[in-house]
């Protein structure tokens, strides 16, 4: 077992445990954090194998990398302000109080 | 400057001043009259001035061609010629008009739309003389077409009377059924000829097949049958006396009805190239004179009994020619033209008169209301008498002459029907004119008992009179020429003949003596007896027997007449007779009932229903259609298209169960999704390649 | 021989489309004003007429003359060309004529005057056009631009059963235009396929004009079968128009429905357009057909001549008595275009105009009948005549010309048609002459019971003539004896394109 297999196997778990909770959690921060560890597993991902290749494509991997770090923390921000609006006439910041929309 | 030159005005003057007459005619002092009387003058006049110059100068023959139209080679033309034969007519015609224009002004008097009648009549005679004038068949037939609306317009010139309309319809029809024969044959000779001149024509058309040439001629001489009025085209020519006396004088007696004479007379050669035709001639011409004298036995109209006898005569006229008697046939036209306008003006004079009386425009003809006349009318008895005793035949007026030549020219041909048609019929003429004569001014004036007036008038009270010199001028005139002519006829006979060979002579028809033209003619029944016993005494037998008889019967009253007919065989005959055979019955059968009642009912049903009805339905279908399309274009194929909206609303409706509104669920779906296509990517790499691809993704 | 105006058929053409809209909006002024504008108009167009006729060459009477032509969609064949030769002299002297004497004759419309003129002024225009188009797809619009003003002629003016007149009369005589058109593109598309070219223009078609140099007539690339087809079709189109029986149902509604001078323009004019057509271009364009086909067709039409004349004599309606007697008189042309000889075909030709005259003077006198006495039925017309003298001796006029008297514009034709039938089949066609007899019959028996009899009194009171039926009455009447009497005035015209049309296509 080689650096890359086991930071693959890493992200891997590490996207699981993101994936496990954005799923099965409720609390809007729980999930937002969730969605970080979903987002920095693909990150790892993409540094580990940019850094098994050639220059140019391990530098628009790192590239595309920083972009999605950003984008990353853009998300969080947006995120967070329409859960504090949620958690403003809740009382409480938990995803399955959004219903007004649903079609059912 | 030679007069033959303007030969043409001789119908064109006529026809000119009839049409200026109809337009200021009203303003006119005598409404016209003198328009008439000089429109027939002028003819006159100028028609004795060419007779004169063509007879002195040898012109016979002078054609004046008027080009009607051409189409390249079809070439159709007006044309007259002043012949041996138009010369004749010409004078007869102009000279007859003129003294009937005359006889008007006082016949007429008081009528009213009198500037109608002197256009009318004045339209007869320029037609009547651009019929015996023309040198081919367009301008003959136009000549003969329009002296048949003439006739159809004075017949029915009283047209507030239903009869006169009725009669003068009937007239029409039936002369035109007779012309659109001989247009078919004028029609085949220019197909075969390519020219419609009737000198070119006579000579051209011997050359035909027999078989055709009988057709051609048998046709034309239909057409002169019809005008003619001979068996069986002649109901006409009875109904026809509804018009004024004065019209029946000139048309239905000396002029009109000779057009068909004239018309055998002028295409002679075309119709005795075939003895059946010559053999169909005479045999209708015998035959009609024969029974046309059988109705008048019976007859009581007076106009009517010289209606019948004109007919009978004309019949005289169509079996010598028949039999090749071409100068005999002429003859008799001429005679016959004058005194027989004679009777009937002196038929008029005394219809007039009785008008006063009787006051019933039918009545007045009627001769059971007669008698006693001679009296009060003696210039009208006398020159009736004259005119009577000429159309017996009895010697030595021109009746006599001419009605003898015809009856030599049949015994000379030889055949026994036509002979003894002709003998006999010459009895049943003297019967039946005498008995008119008689009737009329013999005895007792009978209107008073028929009447049954209250008051009686006695002969004196009634104010009877003779009629005015205007009238009674032309009547003596006449009787004049009756006499003059009996007693010239024999003298010029031989060169009457000869004139007139002149004409046959282009066609290689010679005349021999008695003016007999050297045709082939076919006797269907040979041989009789009295071939010993000259014709004069045979025909002067019989017309004094008729008379004797008629005298015993009518005069003296010693032969029971009213007996005879009232019983057995009498009465069967006496019915059969004044239903004239059935002829009138037949017309209307075929006109009224055949032709309006059943075959014009049955089309204009069958148009109506079935064509129309076609058409109604064939648009009912489209219509149905249309209902049928707008239904399925509503129902089905709208209601495929709501369907899919249904559909698609509907599945729709199921799609949208997945927005439930809880996030959590959306994010189990995109995993899933997700899961989804890492499976497919595993299992088939060429999908997801293939996909990303078509969405344009670059690898 | 007079000078020709530059562009003159165009002016002839367009001046009543023009002055429509002028008439229309002076009626809308005074009702009146667009009828004497009308008649102002008809007037100029009827002499420029006469000066076309002048000015025409009767020597090359054959030959198109005053020709133009523009190119208007030369990719399909599609060009403005107008010409006229002797038979379309004739026939848009007719129009004219006859366009006149109804404008004339209108003075008893009485409402909406400024769009009955305007409609009027319309039709006029493309009864011309129909007459001196030489390109195919403009003689159809031209064809088909009739009926439009037509329909609404007969549905708002006409007599009680207008609609269905209308409707049956555009339905009808459209469906044949329609099969018209197909025939015209048939033959437009084998022209293509033999000869590279698309082409509307008749003469091109029929091989008088040449092609990129060649002669080439649609004629010679049909086999047999396929050109008695097509013959047909065109033949069936026009056979609507001319009417030929049975297809003749729609003429008796029409006529009868549509206000008397609409009936005459009917009458006058638009039958013509069928009996144009047939010899302008359904023999021309097929010739072997036409000759194939000429016995049968020789059958329809004696069929015509026979049974509408017996229709005719059961009619109680008078204006239904001249509708039939008209089928039956253009019998008569059909009979004279199809013999095949110069006799015939002059008078087919005569005919049209001959019987536009006679059968528009009939329909003119009927509107009298029914605007003085209210009513078409002959029975209740009868018996007036002391007060309407005038009215009764142009009846009496009109009825004898009707049927073929000598001396009067019919019997020309009836003569020369009859003459040349004969030439060209013998015996065979003897039945024809018992047609006269059956026209007297009918026309004699209507004059009997219309004009004679004992006099009735009117329940109002009945006028004659005014003064400008008097004058319609009297032009059309001098041209009938006139013609009557010296036919060459048309024949003359007619010489050189009768000789050369039979020597080309019989």
């Amino acid at each position: 077992m080689n650096e890359t297999m086991i930071i693959l196997y890493s992200s891997i778990i590490i996207f699981v445990i993101g994936l496990y909770g954005l799923i099965a959690h409720r609390n809007a921060i729980r999930m937002l954090i969730s969605i970080e560890l979903l987002l920095n597993a693909a990150n790892l991902n993409l540094v580990n194998f940019a850094h098994r290749t050639a220059l140019e494509n391990a530098l628009q991997a790192q590239i595309l990398t920083l972009f999605s770090i950003a984008l990353a923390a853009v998300e969080a921000a947006i995120g967070i302000a329409i859960f504090i609006n949620l958690y403003r006439i809740y009382g409480r910041a938990e995803v399955d109080l959004a219903r007004e929309l649903k079609e059912v | 400057m030679l007069f033959v030159e303007y030969a043409w005005l001789v119908p064109l003057i006529p026809i000119l001043l009839s049409a200026i007459t109809l337009l200021i005619g009203k303003r006119t002092p005598r409404e016209g009259g003198y328009f008439g009387v000089a429109g027939a003058a002028f003819s006159l006049i100028l028609s004795v001035l060419i007779a004169y110059e063509v007879a002195t100068n040898n012109l016979y023959g002078y054609k004046s061609v008027f080009t009607w139209l051409t189409i390249g080679d079809a070439k159709l033309y007006f044309s007259i010629i002043i012949d041996q034969l138009s010369i004749i007519m010409m004078l007869i015609v102009s000279l007859i008009a003129t003294l009937i224009m005359v006889y008007s002004f006082g016949y007429m008097h008081g009528e009213e739309g009198l500037p109608r009648y002197f256009a009318e009549m004045l339209l007869f005679v320029g037609s009547m003389l651009i019929l015996v004038m023309a040198a081919d068949f367009l301008f003959l037939f136009v000549g003969w077409e329009l002296v048949g609306v003439c006739s159809y317009l004075l017949i029915g010139f009283w047209y507030k009377r239903p009869p006169a309309a009725s009669a003068a319809k009937k007239a029409f029809l039936t002369t035109r059924m007779g012309d659109i024969f001989m247009l078919a044959g004028i029609a085949y000779l220019y197909y075969k000829f390519g020219t419609l001149d009737i000198l070119e024509l006579n000579s051209l058309a011997p050359g035909l097949d027999l078989k055709m040439l009988t057709l051609v001629g048998v046709f034309i001489f239909i057409g002169a049958m019809g005008k003619s009025a001979q068996f069986p085209l002649m109901a006409w020519l009875w109904d026809a006396m509804e018009g004024p006396t004065t019209v029946s004088a000139i048309l239905h007696s000396s002029t009109m009805v000779k057009a068909g004479v004239y018309l055998v007379l002028r295409a002679y050669p075309i119709i005795s190239a075939s003895p059946d035709t010559l053999l169909f001639v005479a045999y209708i011409g015998s035959f009609t004179a024969f029974i046309a004298a059988t109705m008048a036995l019976v007859e009581w109209d007076i106009k009517r009994v010289l209606a019948y006898s004109t007919i009978s005569q004309i019949g005289y006229m169509m079996a010598a020619l028949g039999v090749g008697g071409y100068a005999p046939g002429y003859l008799h036209l001429i005679s016959h033209a004058f005194f027989k306008a004679l009777l009937f003006l002196c038929a008029g004079s005394v219809v007039h008169m009785m008008h006063e009386i009787v006051h019933d425009p039918w009545l007045s003809r009627d001769m059971r209301y007669m008698g006693g006349l001679y009296r009060p009318m003696k210039i009208t008895a006398l020159t009736m008498l004259i005119a009577s005793l000429a159309l017996a035949g009895i010697f030595p007026l021109s009746g006599f002459w001419s009605k003898d030549a015809v009856i030599e020219a049949a015994l000379e041909a030889g055949d026994a029907v036509v002979y003894w048609l002709l003998v006999i019929t010459a009895f049943l003429t003297a019967f039946y004119i005498m008995r008119l004569w008689f009737n009329t001014f013999w005895g007792e004036l009978r209107a008073p008992e028929m009447l049954k007036e209250e008051h009686h008038h006695t002969e004196k009270e009634y104010h009877l009179h003779e009629s005015p010199p205007v009238m009674t001028v032309p009547l003596i005139i006449l009787a004049g020429m009756t006499i003059i002519l009996g007693g010239i006829i024999p003298l010029f006979k031989k060169s009457f003949a000869e004139f007139l060979a002149g004409y046959l002579e282009h066609y290689g028809i010679s005349l021999e003596h008695g003016g007999m033209a050297h045709v082939e003619f076919h006797p269907l029944v040979k041989g009789f007896a009295f071939e010993i016993v000259p014709v004069w005494a045979i025909s002067s037998l019989f017309a004094l027997l008729g008379i004797y008889v008629a005298y015993e019967a009518y005069a003296t009253k010693r032969l029971a007449i009213d007996k005879l007919v009232s019983s057995g065989v009498g009465r069967i005959l006496y019915k059969i007779l004044s239903e004239k055979y059935g002829l009138d019955k037949l017309y209307l059968l075929l006109s009224e009932t055949l032709a309006w009642k059943i075959i014009s009912r049955a089309a204009s049903w069958f148009d109506l229903n079935v064509v129309d009805g076609i058409v109604n339905g064939i648009a009912k279908l489209g219509v149905l259609t249309a209902k049928v399309s707008d239904l399925f274009d509503r129902y089905i194929i709208d209601g495929i298209v709501n369907g899919i909206g249904t559909t698609l609303k509907s599945f729709g409706g199921w799609l949208r169960r997945i927005e439930v509104g809880i996030v959590q669920i959306y994010i189990m779906l995109i995993v899933i999704g997700a899961i989804f296509f890492l499976v497919l990517g595993f299992f088939a790499p060429g999908y997801i390649s293939s996909i990303i691809k078509w969405l344009g993704i670059s690898a | 021989m007079l000078q020709p105006i530059p562009y003159e058929l165009t002016i002839i053409l367009f001046l009543p489309i023009l002055s429509a809209p002028i008439a229309y909006l002076l009626g809308m002024i005074k009702g009146r004003y667009a009828r004497y504008f009308a008649i102002l108009v008809a007037l100029v167009e009827f002499l420029l007429t006469i000066h076309l006729a002048l000015a025409f060459d009767i020597t090359k009477a054959n030959e198109l003359q005053f020709v133009e032509f523009y190119e208007w969609v030369p990719r399909f064949g599609i060009y403005y060309l107008v010409g006229v030769d002797g038979l379309s002299l004739v026939m848009v002297i007719l129009t004219s004529l006859l366009s006149l004497a109804a404008v004339i004759g209108s003075n008893h419309i009485e409402e909406r005057e400024s769009f009955y003129y305007f409609l009027f002024l319309l039709m006029e225009t493309s009864i011309i056009g129909v007459f001196i188009s030489f390109n195919l797809f403009l003689f159809y619009i031209f064809w088909e631009l009739v009926l439009v003003p037509m329909y609404f002629l007969i549905a708002i003016w006409g007599g009680p059963r207008r609609k269905y007149a209308a409707i049956k009369f555009f339905i009808y005589t459209h469906v044949g235009g329609v099969v018209m058109l197909i025939s015209f593109f048939y033959a437009y598309w084998v022209y293509y396929l033999n000869t590279g070219v698309f082409t509307f223009n008749l003469y091109q078609l029929i091989g008088l004009e040449p092609v990129n140099g060649t002669y080439a007539a649609v004629a010679t690339f049909l086999p047999r079968n396929i050109g008695l087809i097509l013959f047909g079709a065109l033949f069936f189109g026009f056979a609507i128009k001319v009417p030929v029986v049975p297809l003749h149902t729609w003429l008796p509604d029409a006529h009868v429905e549509a206000p008397s001078p609409i009936s005459v323009i009917l009458a006058g004019l638009l039958l013509k357009m069928g009996g144009y057509g047939i010899i302008r271009i359904a023999i021309p364009l097929i010739p072997f057909a036409a000759k194939e086909l000429a016995w049968p067709i020789t059958i329809l039409a004696l069929l015509n001549i026979f049974y509408a004349g017996f229709v005719a004599l059961w009619q109680a309606d008078f204006k239904r008595l001249v509708a039939y007697s008209s089928i039956s008189h253009m019998g008569i042309v059909v009979l004279g275009s199809i013999v095949g000889n110069v006799e015939a075909l002059t008078g087919a030709i005569f005919m049209m105009f001959a019987h536009g005259l006679i059968n528009g003077l009939l329909f003119l006198i009927a509107g009298v009948y029914k605007h003085h006495l209210h009513t078409r039925i002959i029975e209740e017309i009868g018996g007036y005549t002391p007060y309407i003298p005038l009215t009764s001796a142009f009846l009496v006029i009109g009825g004898l010309a009707g049927l073929g008297l000598p001396g009067l514009a019919a019997f020309v034709a009836e003569f020369l048609t009859i003459l040349g039938a004969f030439k060209t089949w013998g015996l065979r066609v003897a039945i024809v002459v018992f047609g006269p007899v059956l026209s007297a019959g009918y026309m004699l028996w209507a004059i009997q019971r219309i004009v004679f009899g004992p006099p009735k009194k009117p329940h109002g009171e009945v006028k004659d003539l005014c003064l400008p039926e008097i004058i319609s009455f009297t032009i059309l009447t001098f041209l009938i004896i006139l013609l009557g009497v010296y036919p060459r005035i048309l024949t003359d015209i007619t010489a050189q394109f009768t000789q050369f049309f039979i020597s080309r296509y019989f």
